[in-house]
């Protein structure tokens, strides 16, 4: 290549890098003169966070009757008289709720009904497994002074539809039901349900997606299938009738899902002809596009909780409002984020540094390596989402470590280089023959990881999404190690004056060359 | 440096032996401190169970930088005798907020309750906080859920498929036996980062497991770079297997990779916060015991393997013409022991030349057919030499 064409295309290459550069990280700030975006967010900022990093929200769930001491000091002397104290809760003495045992009757002899005791650690153990399910790399459940709960959640699972505390908010209202499925037809109990159970007519509910769109999915057994057919009976009928009447008057027919008093999915008429009922007798539920997967996978948790627990538990928490789930920043500090982005800059930093000290303008190459990789690395971790999709402290380490590994790759390039010069190559010669000499120990080096990482996607909730991580690390240190750094340094290298100071080499001139 | 690990490579009971004494011993330290409630992790305030003491207060204070920051250096002096783990802002959206301070599970907050009541009885009195109210409340909290569902199953079976993977790799690209040794190192250097985490009682949250796995992928790629050296090395013949192993030490290689990241880590450590640094903690002690699997354990184990394939050459595997040299010779001293014994008188020269070095280069050649040109060339040379010899001594008795 022509020295005049690599200039060009060098100043061409560093326009559009500081351009990606100042996309990916450049600090937050004000656009001042302009009617529209008003401040400028990188892509760095845009990242959903961890717990750890990022923090979230959290919730208690007080059974029916029991108070928190604020809310106990709040009440007026006749009230509080209503309320016996327990550790830093509140309980209510009246018998109607089914908490204090004045008989004196129980057996642990604490004051409390053994039965109350038993349904909640029945009811903590269920709603502990609900949030299990969801995958949340991070994640509290904790009892309370043996009688409340409080969850915590990471602020990480928004949509198009919903923010990451809306999200939350509805997660922690729906996994505080504790009523068990039923299932009505027209308001009245199936009849299949009066001498069997509902998972005699119900195996199980799951995701289903397709055209873009997320739908919760029942799998009904023989029973279930009956139980169709007779809705299906039932909503001929009605249309019959209505036709024949043509009056608008006459009553809906309506297959409800319960869960306690709530009808988590209903099926109507226009169900059966818009193909949600499949002639397999599969209910494919729509909950909404694919941005709500989230939502539609904590309505499946809680219906298959529900299922497996039909008879629900004899204990109600108090509805939590939303004013009442509190928000949360960083458990390490407000600086966490900022300290880190600034630790990982200096290591970037000083990792070029190294490489320029160490391999002159040889060095230089690996600087726009460095950058690159932080581009590449940046933009995919901010826009490639998989559901929740966390960044965490594990995604910092994963990333540090890749950038070091590929300067590495890159100093052991520039020794073998170095000895094709000592064995009298030329510029070009010892670079094409450098590369090929360490190729086998980078190919290795990246497939290895490659596998480890496509291994550890068998882990659960954090792993499985570190090991997402890995991999753009993994396939971004590759790609400039294998083939970006030689592209960058053929360029430099054919408009280099001197092809031999550029790579630190001292040797007279060779007409051969 | 490379002399005390070219010694300790060699002696790979010892390294067996310790291996295993750390994992028995980390094994012993969790089952103990397991049984006795602390865990076999030493679990950060998040992950166990855990003391609160919450100061509700008005939004208004909340949200008023000033007003807040006064509040929480009110409470951190009155609270300055007890070992606050964390502290969380609790923000509401209704009308009120609050301040949550979270201690480990043994420490009593009686008195720090009671004393942080009454310095909050003491600001709301002052001007700037007339006609605000705090509520300080302490709770105990018994962490049922943290992990998600199979958490510990699944990281479990990704970490055996990975050492496998990384087996089959390295077995597919070199052979069998470098391949065992880097699936098991791969699968040693996780063990150990796990057991060394535990022996040490470092404080853990929930991203201990991703330490975990990285000291896998970490293990696993310097093994394959000690391994490349070791394939390069085996290239140079004449070397013995103890020789080619101690050679091939990526000594340089491995510390350059493992000082690099160290400093990354320190640097890291060093800016971040406190929590943070204690996981850039846990990730030094994963690259120091991958790097030392690597650049110890890789070769020690690969050594027996390569001396049981020096050792022991393949049956059935052609020597080389050392062989028909040695049966040549055999048979020219035979030849020539019989000439003695019955000395040729008439036949004439070209005969004596012809015949029997005709017929001794027809059955050299014979026997090596299958010999390398040079052996057959040394073979053709003895016999035309040996009746030469022979010749000349037959012509000087003619003659005499």
């Amino acid at each position: 290549m022509g020295k005049k064409k690599s200039t060009i295309l060098m100043v061409l290459l560093t326009i559009v890098m500081v351009v990606l550069l100042f996309i990916t990280a450049f600090p937050t700030m004000t656009i001042p003169f302009t009617d529209g975006v008003k401040i400028w967010n990188p892509a760095v900022t845009q990242y959903d966070l961890g717990a750890e990093l990022g923090g979230g929200y959290y919730a208690y769930y007080y059974p029916t009757g029991v108070i928190s001491e604020t809310e106990f000091k709040e009440l007026d002397a006749e009230d509080q008289k209503s309320y016996t104290q327990w550790k830093g809760l509140y309980l209510n003495n009246d018998p109607d709720f089914g908490i204090i045992d004045e008989t004196e009757e129980d057996e642990n002899a604490n004051g409390i009904v053994d039965k109350f005791e038993e349904t909640f650690a029945a009811a903590t153990k269920e709603i502990t497994a609900r949030y299990a399910e969801k995958g949340y790399s991070d994640y509290r459940v904790a009892v309370v002074d043996d009688f409340a709960l409080r969850v915590q959640v990471p602020a990480s699972e928004e949509s198009e539809n919903m923010s990451a505390f809306n999200s939350a908010c509805i997660t922690f209202e729906r996994f505080s039901k504790t009523g068990g499925m039923t299932i009505t037809l027209k308001g009245s109990e199936v009849s299949q349900l009066e001498d069997k159970e509902v998972t005699d007519i119900i195996k199980g509910f799951s995701l289903y997606e397709r055209y873009d769109m997320v739908f919760i999915r029942a799998t009904f057994t023989e029973l279930g299938k009956e139980m169709l057919n007779e809705f299906a009976y039932e909503v001929e009928a009605a249309k019959a009738a209505s036709s024949a009447s043509s009056s608008s008057s006459a009553e809906e027919v309506v297959l409800s899902f319960m869960v306690g008093d709530e009808a988590v999915i209903e099926l109507k008429e226009d169900y059966m002809d818009n193909g949600y009922l499949t002639t397999s007798y599969e209910l494919r539920y729509p909950i909404g596009n694919a941005s709500e997967k989230a939502y539609a996978e904590t309505v499946m948790i809680l219906l298959n909780s529900a299922l497996n627990n039909a008879e629900g538990f004899d204990i109600e928490f108090t509805a939590i409002p939303t004013s009442a789930v509190r928000t949360f920043g960083s458990i390490y500090g407000e600086l966490t984020m900022t300290l880190l982005y600034v630790s990982l800059f200096a290591v970037l930093v000083a990792l070029s540094a190294y490489a320029v000290v160490t391999m002159g303008k040889y060095g230089v190459v690996g600087v726009y390596a460095n950058a690159s990789y932080l581009i590449v690395t940046g933009i995919c971790f901010a826009f490639i989402t998989t559901g929740v999709y966390e960044i965490t402290l594990g995604t910092a380490l994963v990333f540090v470590l890749g950038l070091v590994l590929m300067n590495v790759i890159h100093a052991y390039t520039y020794r073998a280089i170095k000895s094709e010069f000592a064995n009298g190559k030329t510029a070009f010669s010892a670079v094409k023959n450098g590369y090929n000499k360490n190729i086998w120990l980078t190919v290795d080096v990246y497939a290895v990881l490659l596998l480890g990482a496509l291994a550890l996607l068998i882990g659960a909730a954090g792993l499985g999404t570190l090991a997402t991580q890995a991999l753009i690390c993994i396939v971004t240190g590759a790609f400039c190690n294998l083939l970006w750094t030689r592209v960058i340094n053929y360029m430099f290298l054919s408009a280099s004056n001197d092809k031999y100071k550029y790579f630190r080499v001292v040797r007279e001139d060779n007409d051969n060359d | 440096m490379t002399n005390f690990l070219a010694k300790v490579v060699k002696k790979l009971n010892v390294l067996t032996l310790l291996a295993a004494a750390i994992l028995m011993i980390s094994i012993a330290v969790g089952t103990i401190c397991g049984v006795s409630g602390f865990g076999v992790f030493h679990k950060d305030a998040l992950l166990e169970n855990s003391n609160t003491l919450t100061v509700s207060m008005e939004q208004f204070v909340f949200d008023s930088e000033d007003l807040l920051k006064e509040v929480e250096e009110t409470c951190e002096t009155a609270l300055k005798g007890v070992s606050i783990s964390y502290e969380m802002k609790g923000d509401m959206s209704g009308n009120s907020c609050e301040l949550v301070y979270l201690f480990n599970e043994g420490v009593d907050l009686t008195d720090a309750k009671a004393a942080l009541e009454t310095a909050l009885d003491d600001l709301e009195g002052t001007d700037t906080f007339k006609g605000f109210s705090f509520v300080v409340a302490t709770n105990s909290e018994m962490a049922t859920g943290i992990l998600a569902k199979d958490y510990v199953l699944r990281g479990v079976i990704a970490g055996v498929v990975l050492a496998v993977l990384v087996f089959a790799y390295a077995t597919l690209r070199t052979n069998l036996f470098k391949g065992v040794a880097a699936g098991a190192a791969t699968a040693l250097g996780m063990l150990l980062t796990t057991a060394v985490i535990i022996i040490t009682r470092l404080p853990v949250t929930a991203s201990v497991i991703y330490v975990i796995a990285v000291s896998g992928l970490l293990t696993a790629v310097l093994a394959m770079v000690a391994l490349n050296k070791i394939d390069e090395t085996e290239k140079t013949e004449g070397l013995t297997a103890e020789e080619v192993v101690v050679n091939a030490l990526a000594t340089k290689e491995i510390l350059t990779f493992a000082v690099l990241a160290a400093a990354a880590l320190v640097v890291v450590g060093a800016v971040a916060t406190a929590g943070v640094r204690w996981f850039a903690i846990l990730a030094l002690i994963a690259l120091v015991v991958s790097a030392g699997v690597a650049l110890v354990y890789v070769p020690a184990i690969y050594l027996p393997f390569k001396k049981k394939v020096d050792a022991k050459p393949v049956e059935g595997a052609y020597v080389g013409a050392e062989k028909t040299s040695t049966k040549i010779k055999k048979i020219f001293t035979k030849k020539k022991e019989e000439k003695k014994v019955a000395p040729v008188v008439e036949a004439p020269v070209e005969e004596v030349e012809e015949t029997p070095a005709e017929e001794e280069v027809e059955e050299t050649t014979e026997e090596t057919e299958e010999a390398p040109a040079e052996e057959v060339e040394e073979a053709t040379e003895e016999t035309e030499e040996a009746p030469a010899e022979e010749v000349e001594e037959t012509a000087e008795e003619v003659q005499d």
